[in-house]
């Protein structure tokens, strides 16, 4: 098994950088880089992957265009956009829902937008905020997209609302079933738990007002009757910290968050602590009271709080414990001459775990992407940079089965057939224009272009895994030679290649029939005999002839 | 060596393939020729050998010989090399097929199985070269492509001699090869629809035949891949071309039986919402003949729509790596237009045919059954969209939703003529569910079942919103619960033959007329012992049933309570009478899977409780699992997760060792505190935990019984000794006594030094106190004998106090 990390940058800059910007696809574990994509040049945010399980060597994912309203689209190690897709604005992110069945966009000027991809209908168009939407987030079993904002606010959205266009009643204008309008400035991350049950998915949100909210989605007491009217959610902890928080990434235990800010450190929150007044209770930092918890990260901070000089210095070792210092100091070394405010302007922008969640990896406003040791804090790859800030960044996990294959003809056989049809549907996996329009309530017009998979079980797949069966074919030719050695009676078939063989097909009789064949042959026979014993006479009267003859002359 | 026993397996072989006698172990040889050290160290010329000695086996006469030819040419086409020379092979297997389609007929092949055995062994054989050889070139060129219009000329032909076979092979090699196959399409097509047509008139939907109808049509979806160059607009005229063809059916029943003529516009849309059949376009099947007088006739029109359908989803599901066009919406406007071809709801009968039907009471049920078979095969439709459609569904889903209620029979409560009249057009119908339809039509209604849970499946939700169609959801709720139910047969008799209305009086007076009309020996078991007739919902619905039981369950948290006990009584029921058939023997694979969604069930009645829900599930669901042996150990665990939870699971697993130490020298730090505290305030001892209560109880109580023996001693010592002496005597005493209390307390419980100490202090503290009384005794002149009882009680009290807690008594005695 290998880990990659795939990375993209966004650049402020215009057009004339775009050749420039690359996305990387590296791993973890080695220095191999797998592949690069130029012209990838992304918001914050608006990238995402296609999902393609089979086949994750070869990455396939969209990006919008930062400069111009079109949709990039990469496949099949090719290094340029194999497709370019007009779309009516620039989307400032940019999601996949459902499969990758559905692209989901969200714009500078507040718009939510909604394709199917397969149809390439526009589904849902409307305005939802009232500045550039900076993240769309959907929860993990597809129910609830999340949207986060500039203009502060959060706007949680049932997904099956939105998409669900056709009914019998008219359409009206859908309210978000929740909002959050806790933060004072920009929303800048987002992250939910991924539970499949509804009532445990918690909520993360950041901001640049330094806070970092955590909430639970859907509690029993927030569902009202009144569906018109959507609900205000009340976060359950609030953490505060000295400095704008960029983003967010919590290990899949949610017993740790990870929050990247705007001075270059990555601060570690603990929210399971072990209380040493209490029995050494493990209490969670997580509060249904909506407590509000400070967060310091350096000794300023500690000193403001007025605790004498020993356990000041211990709380700072314990904090130092908490921070990643990766992005600060590289920066540092680089620049010497450079003033000591320059770090405050990397900004942590895109981190993400690895699988066991010892490694963090984390992107920042420079472009620098590494991976640390989330124990020791050590930095422990250093990627390639890109130009800008990164804009995205997932580490992605492959496994290479090299050890399910056996050496049996039969498998190999199979794997091989498999390869050639996986390469062949990539070729053909292309997204059609998509619409500029809503789409009408007429069903007729719910035309998909695509090519059919359908994943259920074939009877033709069926028949060929039999067919390659090898222990099931020995099963059945033992069966058979059974009853050949048992029940068979040699005869010869019937074959071209047999010539004496008269080309009719079987012949059966009747008893009658076959009384008066009989007959008739004996008579055959009768006459015949007689035939022969006539001649037989002749001749020996003409051989007596003849000897008479010879004797006579003697 | 191992050179050496391969060289002399090949020889083994070929020694035993010397003549075309059948080898004696024929299935090592099969075993050994496919195993990778004979493939790769044999040499070529023994190898081209044995493909020799094979083909002599194939061309032999006799047909065992010919079966094991077969055979051994099949293995040894995973052979690379072998493969190179086996050019006459192939040529050889298309003789065979030549002969079979020269000199037998398909009758020939019930007469004589080993002419089956051998052609199907052929064909696989003829298929497997395929597959080896397929993406080879020189290999493909050389030997495959020379030989494949002679295949599918000659299995086309033989297509009667083993329709699902052939047919199957044919359908592969059709997709590898579909150029190759293009001159032999229009054969094939012909072919298919022969037999598609002479199997239809079986009822294929059920289980038997249904496999190979499903392959014939998928077939016939399939051959427009021949033409390479047009394939998408080959797919959508043959598409467009069924969907008109269903139209017209549709709107044959619609002209034939039902009057659609004062109704809603909406239905007339959708059904205008269908392509016409094109100008040049032909039937794909022949006309139907439908005669009212032969009512057994009708039953075509529902065969016809099931064909219709089947054809359909097998274009609309056939994997293929071409783009398409796909009108989901128009298919979905087919499913909504099937599900509406019912008398039930809004649409009555045609008024022509209501005279007809008031005569004929036969022409009505049958028109009834027709109809729900028709629904069903609407259902069939949207339930087998789900695979490669699930997005799209998605955007319908409302509407789907809407008309799937119209599949649930209701009871019609009057006649809907009455009704019409006094209410103007409109029929109302009160929604109580029709039991004995549900009962008679269990089939459709699992269907409608599975449909419904296949749907919900798509969304992934637990919401309240989508009880908005809360009368389907309780409905199917209603229909899951009636077909779990046992019920009798002869129930069901009646009520399908006789009107509803009469149907409870009429089935008493039914049985009894039975009884007395026939005294046979038969019925009185019925009368004693009806139980016994009664029947239950097959194996195979069951597990449908439970699956959608279960899906609601996870779906509805706020399932209505009433709904929610019905389901949970119902499994309960269902563990506690049927266990959970976990046999040992795996062939009941059915059983099994029942037992396990009944275990799955009763978790998630406690995964997803309902919200009104006042009793929890759990007790009953654990003592369900107790004890019984047919749960795994693994369920059992799960289930104790459930009544145990904890939290992240590693890490309190390292604390624990640690934090219980602490927590235990923080208790006896805590004891002490205690006791300094006692000493100050005394009042705080109520606060203690009880645990440390108890340990401080255990210890007042021996403290208790040594001063009871200390006082009777120093009694005897009071009433002998002289005052002064008697005082440091009384200090002596003390000591020793605090000694001997210390070293049996000490034996008996581990206390910290510290203790010691402070007990010592104390006790230092209170004989000085004692002193000091006994002094002010000895001045003040009062008597000693009287009063040293009493002083010498209170001051042996005393010791008591090292252990902290019986002061508070003993003190309080003092007091007072």
């Amino acid at each position: 098994m290998d880990e990659n990390v795939f990375y993209l940058g966004g650049n402020d800059d215009t057009e004339k950088y775009e050749n420039e910007s690359v996305a990387y696809y590296s791993s973890i574990h080695s220095n191999s880089l797998n592949s690069l994509y130029k012209q990838a040049n992304a918001f914050n945010h608006s990238c995402a992957l296609i999902n393609d399980i089979n086949d994750k060597d070869n990455l396939h994912f969209i990006i919008s265009c930062r400069t111009k309203a079109l949709i990039y689209v990469y496949n099949e190690n090719k290094h340029l956009p194999i497709q370019r897709i007009p779309i009516p604005e620039i989307l400032t992110s940019l999601i996949l829902a459902y499969n990758s069945q559905f692209l989901i966009g969200g714009s500078k000027t507040g718009k939510i937008y909604i394709w199917e991809l397969k149809s390439g209908n526009l589904i849902f168009n409307q305005n939802s905020h009232y500045q550039q939407i900076s993240i769309l987030k959907l929860s993990a079993n597809n129910n609830y997209l999340i949207s986060g904002s500039n203009d502060s606010k959060i706007n949680i959205y049932k997904f099956f609302d939105l998409v669900s266009v056709y009914k019998n009643n008219i359409k009206q204008n859908i309210k978000p079933i929740f909002i959050i309008n806790d933060h004072t400035l920009p929303v800048t991350d987002l992250f939910i738990t991924k539970n499949s049950i509804n009532n445990d998915i918690k909520l993360f949100t950041t901001s640049l007002d330094s806070t970092c909210r955590i909430y639970n989605l859907i509690d029993t007491n927030n569902l009202n009757n009144n569906q018109n009217e959507s609900i205000k959610l009340k976060s359950q902890t609030t953490f505060v910290l000295p400095n704008p928080i960029h983003s967010i990434i919590v290990d899949p235990l949610i017993s740790t968050i990870y929050l990247g800010l705007n001075n270059g450190l990555i601060r570690q929150i603990n929210l399971f602590k072990i209380n040493k007044f209490k029995n050494n209770l493990l209490e969670s930092l997580i509060n249904t009271n909506g407590e509000i918890i400070n967060i310091p990260i350096n000794d300023q901070q500690i000193t403001n709080n007025k605790i004498d000089q020993e356990s000041n210095n211990q709380e700072q070792q314990e904090i130092d414990n908490d921070l990643f210092k990766c992005h600060q100091i590289t920066t540092l070394d680089d620049g010497k001459d450079e003033d000591a405010n320059t770090s405050d302007e990397i900004k942590i922008t895109n981190m993400d775990l690895s699988l066991d969640s010892t490694i963090l990896i984390s992107g920042d406003s420079t472009g620098k992407v590494f991976a640390s040791d989330i124990v020791t804090k050590n930095i422990i790859k250093t990627f390639k940079e890109v130009k800008g800030s990164v804009s995205f960044l997932k580490v992605i996990q492959i496994s290479k089965q090299s050890f399910l294959n056996d050496n049996n003809f039969f498998n190999s056989n199979k794997n091989n057939n498999s390869n050639k049809n996986k390469s062949k549907l990539n070729n053909n996996q292309f997204i059609p224009q998509l619409k500029r329009y809503l789409i009408d309530n007429d069903s007729r017009n719910h035309i998909l272009t695509t090519s059919i998979t359908n994943n259920s079980n074939n009877h033709t797949t069926k028949f060929l895994n039999g067919l390659n069966n090898f222990n099931s074919y020995l099963n059945r030719t033992t069966s058979e030679e059974f009853q050949f050695k048992n029940y068979y009676t040699p005869q010869n078939r019937k074959s071209t290649s047999n010539q004496s063989l008269p080309n009719i097909k079987s012949v059966t009789l009747n008893d009658d029939e076959k009384d008066a064949k009989i007959k008739e042959l004996e008579s055959k026979l009768k006459t015949i005999k007689d035939a022969y014993g006539e001649l037989r006479n002749i001749h020996e009267e003409l051989y007596k002839q003849h000897f008479k003859l010879i004797k006579n002359k003697h | 060596m191992s050179l050496l026993t391969e060289n002399h397996h090949v020889a083994l072989v070929l020694k035993q393939l010397e003549t075309t006698e059948p080898p004696t172990d024929f299935q090592l040889i099969l075993k050994l020729l496919t195993t990778t050290p004979f493939l790769s160290q044999t040499s070529q010329q023994d190898i081209q050998h044995l493909v020799k000695r094979s083909l002599n086996f194939l061309n032999d006469s006799d047909l065992y010989a010919q079966w094991c030819g077969v055979n051994l040419v099949r293995c040894l086409s995973y052979n690379p090399i072998a493969l190179s020379f086996s050019s006459n092979v192939l040529k050889n297997l298309v003789k065979i097929l030549i002969d079979f389609n020269r000199f037998y007929t398909p009758t020939d092949f019930f007469h004589d199985s080993f002419l089956k055995i051998v052609f199907d062994n052929v064909c696989e054989t003829i298929l497997v070269f395929d597959l080896n050889i397929k993406d080879k070139q020189t290999l493909a060129r050389e030997i495959l492509t020379p030989n494949l219009p002679h295949i599918f000329t000659n299995l086309i032909q033989l297509i009667d001699f083993s329709p699902e076979l052939v047919i199957q092979i044919l359908l592969i090699l059709l997709k590898n090869h579909p150029t190759t196959f293009r001159s032999q399409a229009n054969k094939f097509q012909k072919k298919l629809f022969a037999l598609l047509i002479k199997n239809s008139n079986t009822s294929f939907h059920d289980n038997g035949n249904n496999n190979l109808i499903k392959l014939i049509c998928d077939s016939i979806a399939s051959i427009h891949l021949v033409d390479q160059k047009s394939v998408a607009d080959q797919f959508n005229l043959e598409l467009y071309s069924i969907i008109s063809e269903i139209k017209s059916l549709v709107v044959l029943v619609f002209d034939e039986f039902l009057d659609n003529s004062n109704n809603d516009i909406y239905l007339k849309n959708l059904i205008d919402s269908l392509p016409n059949p094109g100008q040049n376009q032909k039937d794909i099947f022949p006309l139907l003949s439908v005669d009212l007088n032969d009512l057994s006739s009708l039953y075509q029109i529902s065969k016809r729509f099931k064909l219709l359908i089947e054809l359909l989803l097998s274009y609309l599901n056939n994997s293929s790596d071409n783009v398409y066009k796909i009108p989901i919406g128009l298919i979905i406007n087919i499913s909504e237009i099937l599900l509406n071809i019912s008398s039930r709801h809004q649409i009555p009968f045609k008024k022509s045919l209501l005279i007809t039907k008031s005569s004929n009471l036969e022409l009505g049920y049958i028109l009834d059954d027709l109809f729900i078979d028709v629904q069903s095969t609407g259902l069939h439709l949207i339930d087998n969209l789900r695979n490669s459609y699930s997005s799209s569904l998605l955007l319908h889903f409302n509407r789907i939703f809407g008309y799937i209620e119209l599949v649930i029979p209701f009871k019609k409560t009057g006649t809907p003529n009455n009704k019409s009249k006094k209410n103007g057009k409109k029929n109302e119908f009160k929604k109580i569910l029709d039991k004995s339809t549900v009962i008679n039509h269990e089939k459709e209604m699992v269907l409608l079942l599975s449909t419904i849970k296949g749907l919900l499946g798509l969304l992934d939700d637990s919401d309240l919103k989508y009880l908005d169609y809360n009368l389907i959801i309780l409905k199917a709720i209603e229909i899951s619960l009636i077909l779990l139910e046992l019920r009798c047969l002869i129930d069901g008799i009646f009520t399908s033959t006789q009107d509803n209305k009469e149907k409870s009086k009429n089935k008493n007076k039914g049985n009894k007329k039975i009884s007395n009309n026939f005294k046979g020996i038969p019925l009185s078991d019925l009368a004693s012992s009806p139980k016994k007739f009664m029947k239950s919902v097959s194996n195979l619905y069951r597990i449908i049933i439970l699956r959608f039981l279960k899906e609601i369950l996870i779906k509805f948290s706020k399932l209505p309570i009433n709904q929610y006990t019905m389901i949970e009584r119902m499994v309960i029921l269902n563990c506690i009478d049927g266990g959970f058939n976990k046999s040992v023997i795996r062939e009941e694979e059915e059983e099994e899977e029942i037992g396990r969604l009944k275990i799955e069930l009763l978790m998630t009645f406690m995964m997803y409780p309902n919200d009104k829900e006042r009793n929890s599930i759990s007790g009953i669901v654990l003592k369900i699992f107790e004890g019984n042996g047919q749960i795994s150990v693994e369920d059992k665990e799960m289930i104790s997760l459930f009544i145990n939870p904890r939290i992240p699971l590693g890490k309190q697993i390292v604390n624990v060792d640690d934090s219980e130490k602490r927590n235990n020298e923080e208790i006896n730090n805590e004891e002490i505190n205690n006791e300094e505290k006692n000493d100050s305030d005394e009042e705080e001892e109520e606060e203690e935990s009880p645990a440390k209560r108890r340990k401080l109880n255990v210890l007042s109580v021996f403290g208790e019984n040594e001063s009871l023996k200390e006082k009777k001693s120093v009694d005897k010592y009071n009433n002998d000794i002289v005052k002064n002496e008697e005082v440091k005597k009384v200090k002596e005493i003390k000591e020793v006594k605090e000694i001997k209390e210390m070293k049996e307390i000490g034996k008996k419980i581990e206390i910290d030094n510290e203790i010691d100490n402070k007990i010592d202090n104390k006790i230092d503290n209170m004989i000085d106190n004692m002193i000091e009384s006994v002094e002010l005794k000895l001045n003040s002149g009062l008597d000693l004998e009287s009063d040293s009882n009493s002083d010498s009680e209170s001051d042996f009290e005393m010791p008591a106090i090292d252990t902290g807690v019986s002061d508070e008594e003993d003190n309080d005695d003092g007091d007072e």
